[in-house]
């Protein structure tokens, strides 16, 4: 794998004496999607803003593209672009202006640039209207747009499809997956919608209570199960333990590990032993359930 | 830095706030030259040399009184050499009002404009905070450093913007409604009679009131960068503005108010001789505010620097 875009190693913040991050070390890698996973209060928010430069560390280091964001922010954070939870924007002035104000933060954002991230957005019509008249969803895509303006290699996302509707959503979730695609932008995104996470990320990070507690990748690292109903089960169980698979059995229907590619040459063979196939599926384990197994359910957004 | 200024700038002026401020300052100006005009006795000032004449036998006959104290003595004595010198001179008084009058005016509107200066002072920064606006602010390439200086400028600029359209308004106004000033204001120093020279009163007392000024917004700026609310901010250096004479004397017996900012800030003490306490140097009440000047402008800094942002 190439070398990590951000790193956080032992990163610990303290506040009043109460440990709100402790230890936490993390690689992001570009091109992928790092989705961050927690319950409420585990240190999600906490952590993002320490990225950002908001809070100061404790003690620790974060690198972003080798620089330091404690002794060396403006570089850290040129390549970064930010959205910390709601995008609250200058509501008083226009879409526009507020681009327009965030462009002259960064070096070499042209005029061009921003009409382009405006249509990339999908706000061409309604840019020059002032922000106060925007909907909930607009205001996500002008923050989306401000997050983008110059072109960061690296993305910090708290909460970014809150308030879109699905259409939104479905949409937010192709153009990441592209610009981590096509840009090679590294993406680190927190949400509480544990389906979307699932779906929009290759990597998942757990928190709670301020460590952290998993890490997988979400393609490839789940079991794949399938749920077979099948006649006469005698047959089917003698079959499949003489065969050395592993599985249960619950009411009539056979809990097997199997691989996706393995499923027809066992149909052949159980339909050629005369076993009657009624249903054969696979079995998805989502992330909520994972998430739920390892933070011991409960108190989770 | 230009285009950090130019975007405080930008957003000072989307807000509704600013302009009712610049309307405030604009109709204050025009009220006050309009209603001038319209109570004013044209006073006609032809025959002055003969009131003149009569000012100066009326104190003569004044003086022959018995008994006279030396304050009244001291009157009808500069009453008599300043009408003399008026005749000597061939120098008309100034009887009406006019456009040099309606300037110095303009002039003292300064603790006006120290005040509407103060408002966008105390809120430039708790406001991204109150809005939440501070951290897509704070997450750029640029130091933090760099952001609040930004906003300091900006205010400073907004208040001297300020200032201007005073001059420039009052001078116009006066000129369109008095007419520039024909008559020779007089006064005695040191026993001598002179021409008062308004211009340079004018601007000494723009001048002087600097420091109220700029200790006020430096006040304000402080109180809403430490405690992030616009309303203490605003509420607090009003508050000093406007009582800080009485808040003194009110310490006077407790602390040494020689050391309170609040004694020196009102420059115009060392212009018209009159002072809140006893008389000090013009060094000693600028060094006093330097000091002051320093304190406010470091902890604003060193919050604005050092703080977690949790907006």
């Amino acid at each position: 794998m190439s070398e990590p875009i951000v790193q956080l190693k032992n990163v610990t913040k303290i506040i009043k004496g109460k440990t709100l991050i402790d230890n936490v070390s993390l690689e992001i890698f570009p091109g992928q999607i790092t989705g961050f996973l927690g319950p409420n209060g585990a240190g999600k928010t906490t952590t993002i803003r320490l990225m950002t430069g908001l809070m100061h560390l404790t003690s620790g280091s974060i690198e972003i593209e080798g620089a330091s964001i404690a002794d060396d922010y403006e570089k850290a954070i040129a390549n970064v672009g930010v959205i910390v939870e709601n995008p609250e924007m200058y509501k008083y002035m226009s879409g526009y202006k507020n681009l327009l104000h965030f462009s002259r933060m960064h070096y070499g954002v042209t005029k061009a640039r921003i009409d382009d991230v405006v249509n990339q957005v999908g706000l061409t019509k309604r840019i020059h209207e002032k922000v106060s008249t925007y909907s909930l969803g607009m205001r996500q895509r002008l923050g989306l747009a401000q997050a983008l303006l110059h072109d960061p290699k690296f993305l910090i996302l708290d909460e970014p499809t809150n308030g879109l509707d699905p259409a939104g959503i479905r949409e937010f979730r192709t153009y990441l997956r592209k610009i981590a695609e096509e840009n090679n932008v590294s993406i680190f995104v927190s949400s509480h919608l544990l389906s979307e996470i699932e779906l929009m990320c290759d990597r998942v990070v757990v928190i709670q209570n301020g460590k952290l507690i998993d890490e997988r990748m979400i393609q490839g690292d789940e079991k794949t199960r399938m749920q077979l109903k099948a006649e006469p089960a005698e047959v089917v169980d003698n079959y499949l333990s003489s065969n050395g698979y592993i599985f249960t059995v619950h009411e009539g229907v056979f809990l097997l590990e199997l691989k996706e590619e393995k499923v027809p040459s066992l149909i052949k063979e159980l339909v050629a032993q005369q076993v009657q196939i009624f249903a054969v599926s696979a079995v998805h384990e989502t992330l909520e359930e994972q998430f739920l197994q390892m933070t011991g359910g409960g108190q989770i957004v | 830095m230009f285009s950090l200024i130019q975007n405080e700038w930008m957003k000072l002026w989307h807000k509704k706030g600013t302009w009712a401020i610049l309307g405030i300052l604009l109709l204050v100006i025009i009220g006050v030259g309009v209603l001038d005009k319209v109570t004013m006795d044209d006073v006609n000032n032809s025959n002055w040399k003969q009131e003149q004449q009569s000012m100066i036998n009326d104190a003569n006959t004044q003086l022959q009184t018995p008994d006279l104290d030396e304050w009244s003595i001291q009157m009808f004595e500069d009453q008599k050499a300043m009408a003399q010198y008026r005749l000597d001179n061939n120098a008309a008084p100034q009887v009406n009002q006019s456009m040099q009058g309606n300037m110095a005016l303009g002039a003292s509107l300064m603790v006006l404009i120290t005040l509407l200066t103060v408002i966008p002072g105390a809120s430039i920064v708790s406001q991204e905070y109150t809005d939440g606006t501070i951290k897509m602010l704070l997450t750029r390439p640029v130091s933090r450093f760099k952001i609040l200086a930004s906003k300091l400028i900006t205010i400073f600029l907004f208040g001297i913007t300020l200032i201007i359209v005073t001059i420039i308004l009052t001078t116009v106004i006066g000129f369109i409604l008095f007419g520039t000033a024909t008559g020779i204001d007089l006064t005695i120093v040191d026993g001598v009679v002179q021409q008062t020279n308004t211009m340079k009163d004018i601007f000494l007392t723009y001048v002087y009131s600097l420091g109220d000024f700029t200790m006020s917004i430096l006040f304000a700026f402080f109180i809403g960068t430490v405690f992030s609310s616009p309303s203490i901010a605003i509420a607090l250096s009003m508050l000093f503005l406007m009582m800080g004479p009485m808040i003194i004397m009110l310490l006077q017996k407790y602390i040494p108010v020689e050391y309170i900012w609040l004694t020196h800030s009102d420059l115009t003490q060392h212009l018209r001789k009159e002072f809140f306490i006893e008389e000090t140097t013009l060094f000693m009440s600028l060094t006093v505010l330097a000091i002051y000047a320093i304190i406010f402008l470091v902890l604003s800094f060193m919050t604005f620097i050092k703080r977690d942002v949790k907006a």
